[in-house]
């Protein structure tokens, strides 16, 4: 660009200005500290709304006192000083949103961290919002397919449902996460993922992983760090559950996840103790349960109506040793339609995904599955259940008949079938084929240790030999005579082909 | 919370005053009394900024700071009074005037928490943000 057209630019924008005479409301900082400020002034202030600092900062108006106002500041606060103007701004906090957001990595306050230059959008959402009324929802009947063999099968989700995963660190909570996330290739589905407290590290790896998958193409992250102030990771999940709607306003289905809203429980009990509000439970304020439920409930599936689109979301809680009756945990346990319950103890017993079939449970159950895995999942629930029951009570005697040898061995394939890697997800197709020849007693030959490769094998084999089927099942989302038989077919050749 | 506003000690004194016309200087060594025993007299200067609000409004008065380039001449001054007079309705205003060099030019008037500025300055630092803004 020449210098004249800057010049000339620069002309065509200062004509442009206009400057409109007001008389603005502002206030004087009478305190700081650990990112909270004092106002004075600032006579009409509304609860939530955005006011500046001289500094550029934003800061959010949360307490109104009699003479004073509290202020949270979203950012840097090392540059305010007593006595410095702050202005009222008369708007709620809003991010900018825009398609092009895909893909990028955005702070709370939706502005692009990833060195991948600024969204240009003159779009806002502001990030409260009154979640859909009753007369716009729909109930939830359209299957989110996770790749995760043990949710989609025993523990789905629907596409609108909030699923919590809760579980001790190092469990595997984010990875089943970001498997569900992988898994939304080419699914029709916009995912958001919100990083609350998170280390950097763990956030760039995460990046990176998703990037590889391909996966970014489709999603958004939203990161308010560990190093950052408490504030940010206070509206972290709000301005992700922003972006998500900004995407269901145009029809689309959106699935969000917040990693993690225990330590979003922990940011909002720092501003609420700092702000002096009493504290109750476990120190946290009386709020906190409105905290978890306003951000829930803003997850929904709208009617075709009211323009469509959902919003599923998958809210993780860190637990402290198992202990799932602490404040938090029991608040969004009751929020949400349902747990996925990950336990150390299967975890080192080398069952991963550590999910604990007995405690975990969907409400929204079997409407959100596709009718053929309907068909195959409720017969390996009861074969689960009877295993559970039958492995405490067969530690004591060896004697055991036939039948209940025989459940015996069928649970410890079942459990050894839902055992899977990490980022290798599995389409429903092959679940319910695995499934099929595990609950109709194909499996119950192979060697424990075989069944691994004998599921691996017979997905390949299948796929050649069962073509009918596979058509069937994605099509028509249940089988029939024809493919059941074509299939039967392709798992006894595959099966004595493999015991050779 | 346990503790009593500034404001709230404030509007009660004020309010007290009322109604011991006549004889306020025992009233006033009661209040002085008061707020040793409560230990409360280190807050004094809160206290009394805080009265002397309450005592404002109930007068209809309003303190207004003017800050100006050059020093006001006595027509703008009264006109500026005039003004601020109708605009707040106000019985009476105690001007305070400010000059600094730095405004360039206009003026800026402060009431209470209400900002008016028609400085130069003012109009610059807003042609910034409107240039500088992100599209």
């Amino acid at each position: 660009m020449s210098h004249n057209t800057i010049v000339e630019n620069l002309k065509k924008e200062i004509e442009n200005f206009s400057i409109k005479t007001q008389v603005e409301k502002v206030g004087h900082v009478m305190e700081v500290f650990d990112g909270i400020v004092k106002v004075s002034g600032l006579g009409e202030i509304k609860s939530s709304e955005m006011v500046t600092f001289p500094s550029g900062e934003v800061g959010v108006a949360l307490n109104l006192e009699d003479d004073s106002v509290g202020v949270i500041i979203l950012g840097d606060f090392s540059h305010i000083k007593e006595g410095d103007e702050v202005k009222a701004t008369g708007r709620i906090l809003e991010i900018p949103v825009d398609d092009s957001i895909l893909g990028r990595v955005v702070s709370a306050l939706g502005v692009p961290i990833d060195g991948k230059g600024a969204l240009k959008t003159n779009k806002t959402y502001p990030i409260e919002k009154v979640a859909p009324g009753v007369i716009t929802r729909q109930s939830v009947d359209e299957p989110v397919s996770t790749g995760i063999k043990v949710i989609d099968a025993i523990i789905p989700v629907g596409r609108g449902q909030r699923e919590l995963i809760i579980g001790d660190r190092q469990t595997g909570k984010t990875a089943l996460a970001i498997d569900a996330i992988l898994n939304q290739k080419g699914q029709n589905m916009i995912c958001v993922y919100v990083s609350i407290g998170q280390k950097d590290s763990k956030l760039r790896k995460l990046e990176a992983r998703l990037e590889a998958g391909g996966a970014m193409a489709y999603t958004v992250i939203v990161s308010a760090g560990a190093s950052e102030a408490a504030a940010l990771s206070y509206i972290a999940p709000y301005t992700g559950v922003s972006i998500a709607e900004y995407f269901m306003d145009q029809g689309k289905d959106v699935l969000i996840i917040y990693d993690d809203l225990s330590k979003h429980a922990v940011a909002y009990r720092e501003i609420s103790l700092l702000l002096r509000r009493p504290p109750g439970r476990e120190a946290y304020p009386g709020d906190v349960f409105y905290l978890h439920s306003r951000l829930l409930e803003r997850a929904c599936r709208r009617n075709e109506k009211y323009g469509g689109g959902s919003i599923t979301a998958f809210p993780i809680i860190e637990t402290q040793a198992g202990d799932i009756s602490a404040y938090i945990p029991t608040n969004v346990i009751s929020i949400t339609d349902g747990q996925i319950f990950l336990e150390t103890d299967l975890f080192y017993k080398g069952i991963r995904p550590a999910v604990n079939v007995g405690s975990s449970v969907s409400r929204v159950g079997s409407s959100a599955q596709i009718k053929a895995m309907k068909k195959v999942a409720g017969t390996l629930k009861l074969d689960l259940a009877q295993f559970r029951e039958l492995e405490a009570f067969s530690q004591f005697g060896s004697d055991l008949d036939e039948s209940t040898k025989r459940q015996l061995e069928r649970g410890k394939r079942s459990v050894e079938v839902l055992k899977q890697l990490q980022y290798a997800p599995v389409k429903t197709e092959h679940q319910v084929v695995t499934f099929y020849a595990l609950t109709k007693g194909y499996m119950d030959e192979v060697p424990l240790a075989k069944i691994k490769e004998f599921e691996k094998g017979l997905i390949e084999y299948t796929e050649r030999n069962a073509k009918t089927f596979y058509k069937e099942v994605t099509q028509s989302k249940m089988w029939t005579d024809k493919g059941e038989a074509e299939l039967k077919k392709a798992i006894e050749d595959f099966k004595s082909g493999f015991s050779k | 919370m346990a503790t009593i506003s500034h404001h709230d000690i404030a509007r009660s004194i004020y309010e007290g005053a009322q109604e011991h016309k006549g004889n306020e200087s025992s009233y006033y060594e009661k209040v002085v009394k008061f707020l040793v025993n409560r230990k409360l007299i280190s807050k004094a200067p809160e206290i009394l900024l805080q009265l002397k609000k309450i005592v404002n409004k109930e007068a209809g008065v309003i303190e207004v700071k003017v800050s100006t380039a050059l020093r006001l001449g006595s027509t703008e001054r009264y006109e500026l009074i005039q003004e601020l007079k109708k605009r707040y309705s106000a019985k009476d205003v105690i001007l305070k005037e400010v000059v600094d060099e730095g405004l360039l030019g206009g003026v800026r008037v402060e009431v209470g928490d209400e900002v008016i500025d028609l400085t130069t300055r003012g109009k610059i630092l807003k042609l910034q943000t409107y240039l500088m803004r992100s599209v």
